[in-house]
């Protein structure tokens, strides 16, 4: 049944795959294989169509067309049971763990779901306990999901995606939230299984994932296969140029290496918002830091950098009037923290605006349409309403013009968010947020999930956001990043605040030793 | 994704079976029964008339209850709230002027009562984050006891026979639209508030809040909204659509405040909402079908076709037949969405 010979058949393999969602073809006629102890990279821009691979794969829906080929035999994955007794471990985009459950609590749910058979606890625990030691990972099994940090709650999802014996692993964007120690300790287990015969799709948005660990590259480009190549015979350059579909390697070599460089902060600098001996607290109890001080200057991007969980989110909290810091004042837009009227809607009234960490959990309504989704935020504007009706057509016309602007991928304003990619509704929500008026912006980790052309356009919106006067804080955990857009930038590392330091004059390995919780650059 | 192994089609053949089944131990023919409630309700001009005077209190009400479960606010004291609303109304019945503005008042007091009972339940969450179903169902039995005090205490009619108060002003009555019915001007208040509600929920900046609250409240709190406050005033909201029932009925049809003179509606209203996943535009459709339902049953019951307890297992399976069909098409395949 292989109709070419020459070409070996890979372990798994997608035939002519096509998916459409009504109007929308997310997959078109794919062919795709991924051979035994193979790394094989997917990589397209927002929207491409790699999710939606996934969750074909992972039985959440069948091809309308096309079929897939388990060792060359057809398979019908029409569940997720089915695909993980096939052999098959996914590890989602949007991480499906029960965040007031504990890890192995989890791990039971999806065990019973799937009715993979019910073990006693203590079988389990210890079974988790063995999967958990064979990767490599020491898991805290009864702390509750909401209490871990992203990496780890990512090492849940990929003990439980391998409590089966798993012939591929299916990883999902895994290293849009790390950072790089995580990432590094990720790269290590995905060898490791490769060693062990396992084959893994690896879904990415930065090209240097696929050139430290993968061994073939699949580029799609709307829904289709544009080109399918061994990494070794690929280049950044080369990628991007699949991607986004230019011939133009000059322009596909500026997106792939990111080669502008920052205007520089105005001087004069008026503080608009001053943080002032702040201490903060982790949810847990715990103190992240103390004692902080530092302004957020008109004009500046001020970079928060560090291992996640040590502060960061909880400043960024505080500052988008979300809560009130545990000890010392924050003076924001002339508000007080201590003061009665200090909160999200007074900040935001006097020109705040927020890109919130988690976006699909605190920066969305899925079931809504993107025009609503849009009004978030915005409820209280007299832009888009008179006598507290909405203007129907003003708002659409408006959300058109954005999504244009950010080149969202959606049929139209009135499409559900939920429909949307997991890129594109992070686009959407930096479309509504990074809007002219705004005095200060809190973008945390604002590039994450997104395609490197848009990470290149939303840097470019920052700039753009700077020279018109706005106080940007940049929350980021990516070196790269930071050296590439920020005038200042501050660390925070256990407990320790280094900074905040100019840009300008601050190393990269200077940078990197603070994250690290060192004064000195480590020789 | 249509297949037939799913849990909502067992609950409905269970139900149906358990109902024919319970009817049959009765010793009544389930056909018989279930010709004599259409017969009556659909083709008698009585049994129809009865249902749509019905369906005027049921509308309000389940407006009410779409707002405040939109909100993700579950509102089941209506029941209270709706004597509250009465009780005011008829209190101050005799300070009100007569005529429009007088009904206009009248009804305008039914709506404070009703707010003011669904707003203590609304400051309680609000405030010390305390559950609106355990408070609203407890002021439920608050308010009926309290009426039953009053009716038999100080607002009792004059002559101290019947527990009940004296007639309100005829000049306070709503009046009859249809000649020769007891179809009366509170069809009006029912029409007025099906559009506004749907004005509100559609296109409304609080009809907004209110979906935004109820289907991600951290999403709402993160906008600048307040979760807690949106969700306390619905329920003072919603307790006015049940406080305005209360008076549409009783200046539409009795004209006076006694025990028990809507019976269960704020349950019923939920039902209502619910079947039609609380579109405001589809509620009055949906409040007429139940209706009918009521004054088709209300015949069984009358000509003691079957004993009466099984009326009220009947009413309940046909409630939850509704509700099953309507979740059916809506639900979808855990995760089947693009990116969980
Ligand atoms: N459940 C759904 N309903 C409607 N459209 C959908 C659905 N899931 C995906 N789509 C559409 O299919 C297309 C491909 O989506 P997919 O999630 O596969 O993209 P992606 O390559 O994973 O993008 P990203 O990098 O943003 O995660 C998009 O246009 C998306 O809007
Ligand atoms: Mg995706």
């Amino acid at each position: 049944m292989t109709s070419d010979p020459s070409e070996r058949v890979g372990f798994v393999a997608l035939q002519a795959v096509t998916k459409r969602f009504g109007p929308v073809v997310a997959n078109r006629s794919v062919d795709l294989q991924v051979g035994a102890g193979e790394v094989l990279a997917l990589v397209g821009e927002n929207g491409a169509g790699k999710s939606t691979i996934v969750n074909m794969l992972s039985g959440l829906f069948m091809p309308d067309e096309g079929r897939i080929l388990m060792e060359g035999q057809p398979v019908r994955l029409h569940s997720p049971s089915v695909a993980v007794r096939a052999g098959i471990g996914t590890v989602h985009q949007h991480y499906m763990l029960v965040p007031t459950l504990t890890a192995l609590d989890n791990i039971a749910l999806q065990q019973t779901e799937l009715g993979l058979g019910r073990l006693d606890r203590a079988a389990l625990a210890a079974r988790v306990r063995q999967v958990a030691a064979d990767l490599g990972f020491s898991l805290d099994l009864d702390s509750r999901i909401d209490g871990l940090d992203v990496a780890q709650q990512q090492r849940i999802e990929i003990v439980k995606s391998m409590m089966h014996a798993v012939r591929l692993l299916i990883l999902d964007e895994p290293t849009a939230v790390l950072g790089a120690d995580d990432r590094r300790h990720l790269f290590e287990v995905i060898a490791r299984l490769k060693g062990q015969g396992t084959a893994v799709i690896l879904i990415t948005h930065k090209l240097e994932d696929v050139f430290a660990i993968a061994d073939r590259a699949v580029i799609l480009r709307g829904g289709r296969v544009v080109a399918a190549s061994r990494v070794a015979d690929l280049t950044a350059a080369a990628i991007v140029a699949h991607m986004v579909g230019t011939a133009d390697s000059g322009k596909a070599e500026a997106i792939a290496t990111g080669s502008h460089r920052r205007g520089g902060a105005p001087a004069g600098a008026t503080a608009v918002c001053r943080v002032r001996g702040v201490t903060l607290r982790r949810a847990n109890g715990s103190v992240a830091v103390s004692g902080l001080d530092v302004d957020l200057n008109a004009g500046e991007i001020l970079a928060l950098a560090g291992v996640e969980g040590n502060g960061q989110s909880e400043l960024v909290a505080c500052l988008a009037g979300m809560s009130r810091p545990y000890g010392g004042t924050i003076e924001s837009l002339g508000e007080r923290s201590d003061g009665r009227r200090w909160g999200a809607a007074r900040l935001r009234a006097l020109g705040l605006r927020h890109v919130p960490e988690d976006r699909r959990r605190y920066g969305i309504v899925g079931p809504m349409s993107l025009a609503r989704n849009y009004l978030l935020g915005n409820q209280d504007r007299p832009a888009f309403f008179r006598w507290g009706l909405v203007k129907t057509r003003r708002l659409r016309d408006a959300v058109a013009a954005r999504l244009a602007e950010y080149q969202v991928v959606a049929p139209g304003p009135e499409t559900p968010m939920q429909n949307l990619s997991g890129g594109n509704q992070q686009k959407t929500v930096l479309a509504r947020e990074l809007g002219a008026d705004t005095r200060i912006l809190l973008a945390a980790h604002p590039s994450r999930g997104l395609d490197i052309k848009t990470i290149r356009f939303v840097h470019s919106v920052l700039e753009e956001a700077r020279a018109k006067g706005a106080a940007i804080l940049l929350q980021s955990s990516d070196i790269d990043e930071i050296m590439a857009v920020a005038d200042r930038v501050i660390v925070f590392s256990d407990g320790r605040v280094f900074g905040p330091a100019a840009c300008d004059t601050l190393s990269r390995a200077q940078l990197g030793s603070w994250i690290a919780g060192h004064q000195e650059v480590t020789p | 994704m249509t297949r037939l192994n799913r849990p909502e089609v067992y609950g409905i053949v269970f139900v149906v079976a358990l109902v024919v089944g319970a009817i049959l131990v009765a010793g009544a023919n389930p056909f018989e029964v279930a010709r004599a409630a259409v017969q009556r309700a659909l083709f008698t001009r009585a049994g129809f008339l009865e249902a749509l005077l019905r369906t005027v209190p049921l509308t309000i009400m389940g407006l009410g209850i779409a707002l405040s479960f939109r909100a993700g606010v579950f509102n089941i004291g209506m029941d209270g709230q709706l004597i509250a609303g009465s009780a005011l109304a008829v209190a101050l019945a005799p300070w009100l002027p007569g005529g429009a503005a007088g009904i206009a008042l009248f009804l305008a007091l039914g709506i404070a009562g009703g707010a003011a009972w669904g707003g203590i339940a609304g400051l309680i969450k609000a405030r010390l984050g305390g559950n609106e179903i355990i408070t609203t169902i407890m002021l439920t039995y608050v308010a009926t006891q309290l009426l039953s005090w009053l009716v038999r205490g100080p607002m009792q009619e004059k002559m101290r026979i019947i527990p009940r108060s004296d007639p309100i002003d005829a000049a306070l009555r709503l009046p009859v639209i249809v000649e020769g019915t007891r179809i009366h001007a509170g069809f009006l208040v029912a029409v007025l508030a099906v559009v506004a509600t749907a004005f509100v929920v559609r296109r409304g900046r609080y009809g907004f809040k209110l979906d935004v609250v109820g289907q991600n409240a951290s999403a709402a709190a993160y906008a600048g909204m307040n979760p807690a406050a949106i969700a306390g005033m619905v329920l003072a909201v919603s307790g006015g659509f049940a406080g305005l029932a209360g008076a549409v009925e009783i200046s539409g049809v009795y004209g006076r405040l006694q025990e028990g003179f809507a019976p269960g509606f704020g349950i019923s209203a939920i039902a209502v909402a619910l079947v039609v996943r609380l579109n405001p535009w589809l509620v009055p459709v949906s409040a007429l079908g139940f209706s009918l339902l009521y004054a088709g049953l209300g015949s069984v019951a009358q000509k003691a076709l079957v004993p009466f307890p099984l009326i009220n297992i009947i009413e309940g399976a046909v409630v939850f037949l509704f509700l099953a069909a309507s979740v059916m098409p809506a639900r979808v395949p855990a995760g089947a969405k693009s990116d969980g």
